[in-house]
């Protein structure tokens, strides 16, 4: 806390980076995007990024923590930010003990500010905020948008108040409203995959329940709603199995009917990225599934899909979460941590972001 | 209303059209001037993707779709990484009223310059090699009744060879006699291919094909190499069944003649 409140008076970060994708797509983005209306101006937003992905376990915290820390020595300030409402672990990640304050003390006590739950991580520019108090958390995202509005207006405006350049959110497993929510909100969602069937299919469950959940946003930024439910109820009765009967295809087709909003929507797709990341890679076929996967989203879905890379099998995972240290800081030259740089240039790359000299 | 229908936007996120509709460089997602690299870099990536048990493919699309996808490909392929098909089909292409490409060169101006110095010095390779600019223009005019003669995953034939009448005459001469060097004498004198295509085309050298078809078993090197000889020979030829029958026979020949001769066998 400390260490971000002395650093965000330092003159010499003032101003931060910006991302010339956030820019250039910020009209974009924000059909799209979940409660778009606290948002004025792309110069005071941070770039939202989103690791997801469907299934329990392909290493989603992993990521989120490792990958926060790659991005922060890389020169940007990096908040992380623990959504996993179901079981919230990003701390052992970072190799902290269970937090005191957590985001429900937030945003359901309202007993702290959002200032006062940002932690120090053990890595220069990077902070986080803890999950925790699953139930109640749970509780308030499900019952009411107050909560998810609040989570919102503080995510924006990170950059604003404490000169954050980039937020990581660690999304929970499945697909539950509030997860696709702040997945689509991002402006690059990674979608974790492990090299076997279940996690795929699961991925790819969530990316369409992800384009559903766009079709909402886009339905309510724009006064839509009807067009959208139309839309969404087509879709789910539409059978897929073949390329020709993917989402783009079938938003495409859909163009004749709901001009406008196909163009919206289309726009929104512009807005945002999809990477893919391939965790727990054992063999060259694993490492090439990304690629297919790829493809594979782009011509099926019609999403903007970058592989960001793999993370090989590693022992160093499970050693540096015993040692209860963070992975890249505990295991510097391990294959993976280089694998995590790669991610993490893919990510600045994407967003047009460039590195701090 | 009206940038609804805009394609420069709507081009990068949804390809669009049918499978059907896609040209070929579309369908192997390369640009219009490709080179040869690109392209085959593209149909290897693209195949991996789509062939059979890719994990990537699970649950989404079905296997015959894929198979459909890899059929395309395949075919994309074949003309794309041939020279001479190629430019037929980018002629097709332009002709046909999508006019993708002829606007594209329109609208860059270094795409013509480039493209423009690139065919001049093709020309100018072709008329040295022989190729010149009619011949090419023949080619064109035939490429598309012809057989496809070299592709990446067929065997290689003859030019004439699976013709019917051809066929006939093969299957005729192959009832005739046994199995000697006489045969694929025949055989190649039937299609009217010389002795240097021949060599040319299966890599086989001209002293042993002559030796073959002699029935010089002096010459012939050991077993194993005259059954791999024999075995590209007839498939170059056109023979599509039997093909071990002969080399068996034919084989069985030379071992007489070397047991006759006190010849070690090996």
């Amino acid at each position: 806390m400390l260490e971000v409140k002395k650093q965000s008076n330092d003159p010499g970060v003032s101003g931060g980076r910006l991302s010339q994708h956030v820019l250039n797509h910020f009209d974009n983005w924000r059909i799209g995007s979940s409660v778009p209306s606290l948002v004025a101006s792309p110069y005071k937003l941070p770039v939202i990024i989103a690791v997801g992905g469907g299934k329990g376990g392909v290493g989603k915290s992993v990521v989120s923590a490792n990958l926060a820390a790659m991005l922060a020595q890389s020169g940007f300030r990096v908040l992380a930010i623990d959504l996993d409402v179901g079981c919230a672990n990003l701390h052992s990640h970072f190799g902290v003990a269970m937090p005191s304050k957590s985001l429900a003390d937030c945003l359901i006590s309202q007993r702290l500010t959002f200032k006062d739950i940002i932690l120090p991580a053990p890595v220069q520019g990077l902070a986080f905020v803890a999950g925790g108090r699953e139930e109640q958390l749970l509780d308030a995202f499900e019952s009411s948008q107050n909560a998810i509005r609040t989570l919102w207006e503080m995510i924006y405006n990170c950059k604003k108040d404490f000169k954050v350049d980039i937020v990581l959110l660690d999304l929970g497993a499945g697909t539950h409203r509030h997860t696709l929510d702040f997945f689509v909100g991002s402006h690059l969602g990674i979608v974790t995959v492990l090299p076997e069937p279940t996690s795929i299919e699961n991925a790819y469950v969530f990316l369409k329940m992800s384009m559903q959940k766009l079709l909402v946003n886009v339905g309510e930024n724009t006064r839509n709603q009807d067009t959208a439910s139309e839309i969404i109820e087509a879709l789910s009765t539409m059978s897929g199995g073949s390329l020709n009967k993917g989402y783009a295809h079938f938003i495409q087709s859909l163009k004749i009917s709901y001009p406008r909003f196909i163009h919206n929507f289309t726009q929104a797709v512009l807005g945002r990225y999809v990477g893919i990341l391939i965790n727990q890679t054992r063999d060259q076929s694993d490492v090439d599934i990304g690629l297919s996967m790829e493809h594979i989203c782009f011509k099926y879905f019609g999403l903007q899909s970058k592989y960001l890379g793999y993370l090989n099998h590693d022992q160093a995972v499970l050693k540096s979460l015993r040692n209860r240290r963070l992975l890249v800081a505990d295991f510097p030259h391990s294959l993976i941590a280089k694998r995590l740089a790669v991610a993490a240039a893919h990510c600045l790359k994407i967003m047009v972001l460039q590195r701090r000299a | 209303m009206d940038d609804c229908h805009n394609e420069s936007i709507m081009k990068p996120v949804f390809s669009g059209q049918t499978n059907s509709e896609q040209n070929y460089y579309e369908v192997l997602e390369v640009p219009f001037d490709a080179s040869k690299m690109q392209i085959r870099e593209a149909y290897i990536r693209l195949k991996s993707t789509y062939s059979n048990g890719n994990q990537a493919l699970y649950s989404l699309i079905s296997d015959e779709d894929a198979q459909n996808t890899l059929n395309q490909l395949e075919d994309a392929y074949r003309v794309l990484y041939d020279d001479i098909l190629r430019k037929d089909y980018d002629q097709n292409i332009a002709g046909s009223g999508t006019g993708k490409q002829a606007s594209r060169r329109l609208v860059d101006p270094f795409h013509t310059a480039f493209t423009e110095r690139e065919s001049l010095l093709k020309e100018n390779y072709s008329g040295s090699s022989g190729l010149t600019q009619e011949n090419l223009w023949k080619g064109c005019a035939t490429t598309s009744t012809k057989q496809p003669i070299e592709t990446a995953n067929k065997m290689r034939f003859a030019h004439h060879a699976l013709e019917n009448g051809i066929q006939e005459k093969i299957k005729s001469r192959l009832e005739q006699s046994d199995v000697d060097g006489t045969l694929i004498r025949d055989l190649r004198e039937i299609q009217g291919v010389t002795l240097n295509e021949l060599q040319d085309r299966t890599k086989v050298s001209l002293q042993y094909i002559i030796a073959l078809e002699n029935n010089d078993f002096q010459t012939l090197p050991s077993v194993v190499y005259v059954k791999g000889f024999l075995k590209i020979c007839l498939q170059y030829l056109g023979v599509q069944k039997g093909v071990d029958k002969i080399i068996n026979q034919y084989l069985e020949s030379v071992r007489h003649w070397r047991e006759s001769k006190g010849i070690e066998q090996y």
